[in-house]
């Protein structure tokens, strides 16, 4: 069966043989036309099977991901140069001796007759002001979260299953890196604690995740994500997945943070309930870890386990240090 | 048809006009001074094809995609293992394929690959293989139809073959490799592809050729 001068002109017809090769076939088929004769019967062949020829387009945003996934296995890299820490300037000791006890005493026994007076109406006001805030916040994380995903072949960020940039915070660095979140400070919701204790609050770069040591990436890997919660992907036959924007309103992508009153309810605004980003793009805040449209639990997955989704509709919203595939604590 | 049959177009006019031009530059600058553009530019290069190949592979547009990434984290993490004047094309096609199947067997629940695997996904999921297959965004239900039967016939009878005549045609016939190029990812004599593609091409024709043409 095997004829090498048929293979040859198959390797010619095809354009795979080295440059050589090619060359000898082409001078040989001026001077003999039998071998002319064989070279039209295997194009003859070759183009009934050219129908059937498959061609595959990749994914959108393909070679993007790919760079942005295997960045985030990068050797270290000369430091890059100095931004401002994440953690706050802490006042300088000893200011409070140069206070009379006196007058601290006074000031509390006013402030306290004043807010026995005003704090249910000051308390109701800010605690509305601040679900309205957050609301406003999370739609601006909406916004810059769909433009990446209509560069990133419709997906949001990805959070690793291994490596530095692994936690589920790292969607801030990536949106601020692609210069989709010019204001880093949106992802601190005015009810969290983090808010009071962070006025210099910046979001890290990737760069500095990349090099950090495990103990400054600890303390990253807490703030990076600001107070609130993003969804880390899914399990699909045994393979972890991203999430890919498919507009569903009833999909949580991002949230209050969950906490650690019972239900994970979060501590952002008193425990009373979350705001909730949805892949839609609008926001609601809910009194219970369920939304309106869906009874997914957003903050567990079905199985109840604060682990990636067991399917794609099965959304998981996880703290700024959580690993997706590492062992959790499931109380 | 043309002398040769045409390969996956690169996407070389997308990189910067000042980067190396060859597979090799960008990857020995890579290797040597961790230049980043220049291993964005490799991946960009090889995105439409090496996808391509994988997809055929894997028979699974997802799992091409895991595989994909996989291939250039290897590139990443072993590039010191690339011997200086050798030709990056077939190394690469030599990670891919040993991904390819270190994929499918740590995925002990995979099925067995086929040449362009029907998706199983529901309807309102994102868009299966076929869709993919085809450059109109709104195929004619008629055209789709003819060459969802096509692309089935060629793959029934590829499956057909050998898993080691199918991977010479994988290579050779749909991703242009050269003979040797094929021999050296697949560590056989150049002989051989010879060969097998050789067989394997008139195996189809003749397969196909008692199938009629979809009308």
């Amino acid at each position: 069966m095997s004829d090498p001068v048929q293979e040859q002109l198959l390797g010619h017809l095809l354009g795979v043989l080295d440059d050589e090769e090619q060359e000898a076939i082409d001078a040989r088929l001026e001077d003999e036309p039998a071998l002319h004769r064989e070279r039209a019967a295997l194009e003859k062949r070759l183009r009934r099977l050219e129908p059937y020829r498959l061609h595959c387009e990749p994914p959108p945003g393909l070679a993007e991901r790919t760079c942005q996934f295997v960045a985030s296995y990068e050797k270290p890299t000369p430091a890059p140069g100095p931004r401002r820490p994440m953690t706050p300037e802490v006042a300088p000791p000893g200011w409070i001796s140069r206070v009379r006890w006196s007058d601290v005493a006074m000031a509390l026994g006013v402030f306290f007759a004043a807010a026995m007076l005003a704090v249910p109406a000051i308390q109701n006001s800010r605690f509305r002001a601040h679900i309205t805030a957050c609301q406003d916040n999370l739609r601006v994380l909406g916004q810059a979260l769909t433009q990446y995903s209509e560069f990133s072949g419709g997906y949001f960020p990805f959070v690793p299953a291994e490596g530095k940039t692994s936690n589920a915070g790292i969607y801030a660095p990536i949106l601020v890196h692609s210069g989709l979140l010019p204001d880093e400070r949106r992802v601190l919701c005015p009810g969290s604690p983090l808010v009071a204790d962070l006025e210099d609050y910046r979001v890290p770069t990737l760069d500095q995740v990349r090099l950090a040591t495990d103990r400054e990436l600890a303390r990253m890997r807490e703030l990076m994500g600001g107070s609130y919660g993003y969804g880390i992907g899914y399990m699909d036959r045994g393979v972890y997945r991203g999430t890919k924007n498919l507009r569903r309103f009833h999909f949580a992508i991002m949230a209050d943070v969950p906490g650690g009153l019972p239900d994970w309810q979060s501590l952002n605004h008193g425990g009373q309930g979350q705001n909730v980003l949805l892949e839609d793009g609008h926001v609601q805040f809910v009194p219970t870890t369920h939304l309106d449209a869906s009874p997914d639990h957003f903050f567990i997955n079905d199985r109840g386990l604060p682990a990636p989704g067991m399917h794609r509709n099965d959304s998981v919203i996880r703290p700024s240090d959580a690993l997706p595939l590492m062992p959790v604590d499931l109380r | 048809m043309n002398g040769t049959i045409a390969q996956a177009p690169l996407d070389a006019a997308d990189l910067d006009a000042s980067a190396p031009s060859s597979d090799e530059d960008l990857l020995l600058a890579y290797r040597s001074r961790g230049d980043r553009e220049a291993f964005d530019a490799l991946v960009h290069r090889y995105e439409r094809e090496l996808y391509g190949y994988l997809r055929h592979y894997m028979g699974d547009a997802e799992m091409a995609e895991d595989v994909f990434q996989q291939t250039f984290l290897q590139v990443h993490l072993k590039c010191d293992q690339f011997e200086p004047g050798r030709k990056v094309r077939p190394w690469l096609y030599t990670v891919a394929t040993n991904q390819a199947i270190d994929y499918q067997r740590r995925n002990r629940r995979h099925r067995m690959v086929s040449l362009d695997r029907r998706p199983t996904r529901p309807a309102d999921e994102e868009s299966g293989a076929l869709i993919e297959l085809l450059d109109n965004p709104e195929p004619d239900p008629g055209h789709l139809a003819e060459t969802a039967e096509q692309h089935d016939q060629l793959r029934e009878a590829v499956e057909e073959l050998p898993e080691s005549t199918r991977q010479v045609v994988r290579l050779v016939y749909f991703q242009g490799l050269k003979y040797r190029e094929a021999a050296e990812v697949l560590c056989i004599p150049v002989g051989t592809v010879k060969s097998r593609l050789h067989a394997a091409i008139h195996k189809l024709s003749d397969t196909l050729n008692r199938t009629p043409l979809p009308k």
